[in-house]
C-alpha cells in the first residue's frame, strides 16, 4: 500500500519548563495543507469542525475516516486520521465493513449530497436499516460540485445548475430529496438533524450538532448518527450564466434553500437536551 | 478473531457450495457478506451459520454492491474478508474487485457460474464468466483465479486463496461452476501450505501514532501511476510463481485435451476411454486460470499433433490456450453455453481430432436434446391452455403468441430451434 507522504502526527511538545498536561499528549489532525476547496466553500467549514472536535476530544487515534468520490473526499488531505477511500456512493458500504471489523474505533463517514442521496442511497438507507454504528456526516451543497455544478437529487427548484438552467425542472425530475426526513424514523437511526454553514451562528450550530453525535457515539449509543449540513457551492451554481459570490450564495441558502428543508435536530436520543437553531 | 478452533468435516459428504465456506473457515475468515442468489445460497447460509460461532461476523447486505464494498472495507481493516455471487452478482461485484485491486487490499471472492448472457431464465451450470472474473472492471489488473474440480480441492484452494491475496494484496478469486456448487463428494484430507506472509502494516486499525494509514484506489495522479506499475510488477511475479496446472498421461501425448473445473473431470474420464481405443491423448488441467499455465501447456504443444480445448462456454479460456500454444500444433475447441458436457461427447471429439478430422461442434440439440420442439418441453397444464387457445385461433397463432410470451424473436433465432 502505497501512502501519500504523512507528517508525524505527534506535534505536540510541551513548552519549556512545562510538565506535559496529559500522559498521551493530544495528536493534533490538522495536516494544515492548503485545501483543494474553492474560495467560501462550505467543505473547508465542515473540514475544520470535524479536525477540532478530532483533536479537543483526542480521538485522532480511535477515527477513521470512510469517504465515498466528490468534492468531500479531499477532506483526506486535512485531517490526518486513517481513511479509506472507496468509490462513489460506496462509502456507507464501506464504513459499515470497517466499523463491524473495528468496532472500538469511531468511523466518520463524510459525504457531499450525490455521494450519499444519489448513488449511495441504497447503501446509506440499508445501513441505517440494520443500524449500524457510525456517523454520517453530508455536506449538501445541492449539486454536483466536482463535475462542475450538475443537478442532484437534493437540488432545490431555485438553484441554477449545468444540466437544468432555469433550475429544477419538476416535471422530469421531481422533488429535492430531504435526507433527514427519509432517515429519521429508521429504529437504526438514533441521531439525525440538519445544520447550515451560512454564518458564524449556523457554524456553531453546526459545530455543536456534529459535536453531540460524537458524545452520543462515545457514550455507547448504537445506531446511525445522520448529519445534514446546508452549504454553498458560489462557484459551481452557475447554470444559465447566473453567477454567486460566496456571501450571496449563504444569502440564498437562507432565503430560497431553507423553505424546502426543516432544520435542527430531527432524533435525538433520550436524556440529551436539544441544540437551539435559528 | 476465532473462538473455538474450526475443524474441517474431514471424511463427510460435503456439498461444492459448502466447501468454498469450509475453506475460507480453515483460513480464519473474519468477515463474509452477501447477497442471495442461485447457486450460492447454500454458501451463504453455511457461513450464516459457521462464523458467528468461530467468532467472525456475517452480514447479509442490501445488494452485492453493498456486499463487495463492504468486504472491502473490512479487509482495509487487515481481516480476512470474503464475498461470493453468480453471474449477475458477479458482475455488479466487478466495481468492488477493480476498486480493491486499485487500493491493493486483499479479499477474496467466491464465484459459483451458471449459464447465459444477462439474467438468464434456465439456472443451468456452466463456465460462462471467466473471461469476466480475470479483471474486467476499468483499469490493467488481473486477478488469481482459481478452478479448482474436486470438492477437496475448492476447501483447500479457497483456504489457499486467502494466503495468494494477502501475499500479493489483490482480491483471488475461486471459481466453481454451479454443477459442483450442488455436488456432494466425501472430503478428503487436505493440506493447505504455511506461507511466509507481510505483516499488514497498512491496516486501518494499527496506531495513528506510528504512521497514518491511508486505503483506497484514488490517490494524486502520479500515486496512481506507481501503484498501476506496482500491480504489473505483482502480476509479473505471480506469473512466475502462483502458475498450477495439472497433467494426466501427457508424457506421450500425440493429442492434449485442455480443460479445467468441472469439465477436466469429465474429460479425464473421456482420455481414459480414448487411451483404451489406442488414441494417445493427455489432460492438461489448469489450476489456475490467472496466471494461465502458458510454458508448461506450450511445452507439451511442441511434441503434440493437436491440442483440444473443452468449456461449457464459447471459449473464454481458448485465447490463453492458442496464446501458450503458440502456432506449435493446430487448437480446437469444443463446447456448449450451458450444462455439462457428457463424456462420450468428449470421446467422439477426440477420435475426430484424432482421425485428423475437424470436430463437430455442439448444437442447440445436443444442449437440449428433449427440447426438439420448445411447445414438447411445456408442462401439461400449459400445453392445455395452448391447445385451447390453438382451437379458437389456430395453431399458427397460438404458437406466434407463445413465441411473445417466451420472449423469442423470430428473425434473431436460428431456423430450427422454432416450429417445423
Amino acid at each position: 500500500m502505497t501512502e501519500p507522504a504523512a507528517r508525524t502526527p505527534e506535534r505536540y511538545t510541551p513548552p519549556e519548563g512545562v510538565e506535559a498536561r496529559k500522559i498521551s499528549p493530544q495528536l493534533d489532525v490538522h495536516t494544515g495543507l492548503p485545501s483543494s476547496w474553492c474560495p467560501g466553500c462550505g467543505h473547508g467549514s465542515v473540514s475544520q469542525i470535524l479536525c477540532d472536535l478530532v483533536t479537543e476530544l483526542d480521538l485522532a487515534e480511535k477515527t477513521i475516516l470512510a469517504l465515498g468520490v466528490g468534492c468531500g473526499s479531499t477532506i483526506a488531505a486535512q485531517m490526518e486520521v486513517n481513511t479509506v477511500l472507496s468509490p462513489h456512493g460506496r462509502a456507507s458500504d464501506t464504513a459499515t465493513g470497517v466499523s463491524r471489523m473495528a468496532p472500538e474505533r469511531i468511523v466518520v463517514q463524510y459525504s457531499g449530497d450525490g455521494d450519499a442521496c444519489g448513488i449511495g442511497l441504497a447503501g446509506l438507507m440499508h445501513a441505517c436499516n440494520r443500524r449500524e454504528n457510525f456517523i454520517v456526516v453530508i455536506y449538501n451543497n445541492n449539486a454536483y460540485g466536482m463535475t462542475g455544478g450538475q443537478m442532484g437529487p437534493t437540488t432545490t427548484k431555485e438553484v441554477p445548475t449545468t444540466t437544468f438552467q432555469g433550475g429544477r425542472d419538476e416535471e422530469v425530475m421531481g422533488y429535492p430529496m430531504d435526507i433527514i426526513k427519509t432517515l429519521e424514523h429508521f429504529p437504526g437511526v438514533v441521531y439525525a438533524g440538519r445544520c447550515a454553514l451560512t454564518s458564524g451562528v449556523r457554524y456553531r450550530e453546526a459545530s455543536r450538532m456534529i459535536r453531540r453525535a460524537f458524545e452520543i457515539h462515545l457514550a455507547g449509543v448504537k445506531g446511525m448518527k445522520v448529519i445534514d449540513c446546508l452549504g454553498n457551492c458560489n462557484v459551481n451554481w452557475k447554470g444559465g450564466g447566473v453567477t454567486f459570490t460566496p456571501e450571496s450564495s449563504n444569502q440564498f441558502i437562507e432565503d430560497q434553500i431553507m423553505k424546502y428543508f426543516q432544520m435542527g435536530e430531527a432524533t435525538v436520543p433520550e436524556g440529551y437536551p436539544p441544540i437551539r437553531v435559528r | 478473531m476465532s473462538e473455538l478452533p474450526f475443524v474441517p468435516p474431514v471424511g463427510k459428504p460435503t456439498m461444492g457450495a459448502h466447501a468454498m465456506g469450509i475453506g475460507a473457515m480453515v483460513a480464519g475468515l473474519d468477515y463474509f457478506a452477501g447477497y442471495p442468489i442461485t447457486p450460492q445460497t447454500e454458501l451463504l447460509e453455511y457461513v450464516a451459520e459457521a462464523l458467528p460461532e468461530h467468532g467472525g461476523v456475517f452480514q447479509q447486505l442490501g445488494d452485492e454492491i453493498s456486499s463487495v464494498m463492504a468486504v472491502f472495507g473490512a479487509a482495509a481493516c487487515g481481516k480476512r474478508a470474503m464475498t461470493a455471487s453468480v453471474g449477475p452478482g458477479l458482475t455488479l461485484m466487478i466495481d468492488g474487485l477493480t476498486n480493491a485491486a486499485g487500493a491493493e487490499t486483499p479479499m477474496v471472492l467466491g464465484a459459483l457460474t451458471r449459464a447465459h448472457v444477462g439474467v438468464s431464465g434456465g439456472l443451468y451450470p456452466a463456465q460462462s464468466d471467466i473471461r469476466m472474473l480475470r479483471g474486467l472492471g476499468n483499469g490493467d489488473y488481473q486477478l488469481p483465479l482459481f478452478a479448482p474440480s474436486t470438492i477437496t480441492e475448492t476447501v483447500q484452494l479457497t483456504a489457499e486463496a486467502f494466503d495468494v491475496a494477502d501475499l500479493y494484496s489483490i482480491p483471488a478469486v475461486v471459481c466453481i461452476d454451479g454443477k459442483m456448487a450442488n455436488m456432494i463428494e466425501t472430503l478428503q484430507p487436505f493440506e493447505v501450505p504455511e506461507r511466509d506472509l507481510p505483516d499488514k502494516t497498512w491496516a486501518l486499525d494499527r496506531s495513528l501514532r506510528e504512521k497514518r494509514r491511508v486505503v483506497g484506489a484514488a490517490r494524486t495522479p502520479e500515486l496512481d501511476t506507481m501503484v498501476s506499475y506496482e500491480i504489473q510488477h505483482k502480476l509479473e511475479r505471480m506469473r512466475t510463481e502462483e502458475t498450477r496446472f495439472d497433467t494426466f498421461l501427457c508424457d506421450d501425448a500425440e493429442f492434449v485435451v485442455v480443460a479445467y473445473g468441472i469439465m477436466a473431470r469429465i474429460a479425464k474420464e473421456a482420455v481414459r476411454n480414448a487411451r483404451e481405443e489406442g488414441i494417445k491423448v493427455g489432460l492438461f488441467r489448469p489450476i489456475t486460470l490467472f496466471p494461465f499455465p502458458e510454458a508448461p501447456l506450450g511445452e507439451l504443444a511442441s511434441s503434440a499433433r493437436e491440442v483440444l480445448t473443452v468449456e461449457i462456454n464459447f471459449g473464454q479460456a481458448l485465447t490463453d490456450v492458442r496464446l501458450a500454444v503458440a502456432g506449435r500444433c493446430p487448437v480446437q475447441f469444443f463446447g456448449q453455453p450451458a450444462l455439462a458436457i457428457p463424456a462420450r461427447a468428449v470421446l467422439e471429439a477426440i477420435r475426430q481430432m484424432a482421425a485428423g478430422q475437424p470436430v463437430e461442434p455442439r448444437g442447440f440439440h445436443d444442449v437440449h436434446p428433449t427440447a426438439f420442439h420448445l411447445a414438447d418441453t411445456h408442462p401439461p397444464a400449459r400445453k392445455q391452455m395452448l391447445d385451447q387457445l390453438a382451437a379458437r385461433r389456430g395453431q399458427e397463432g397460438a404458437q406466434a403468441m407463445l413465441d411473445n410470451l417466451l420472449g423469442i424473436r423470430k428473425n434473431t433465432v436460428i431456423p430450427e430451434v422454432g416450429r417445423d
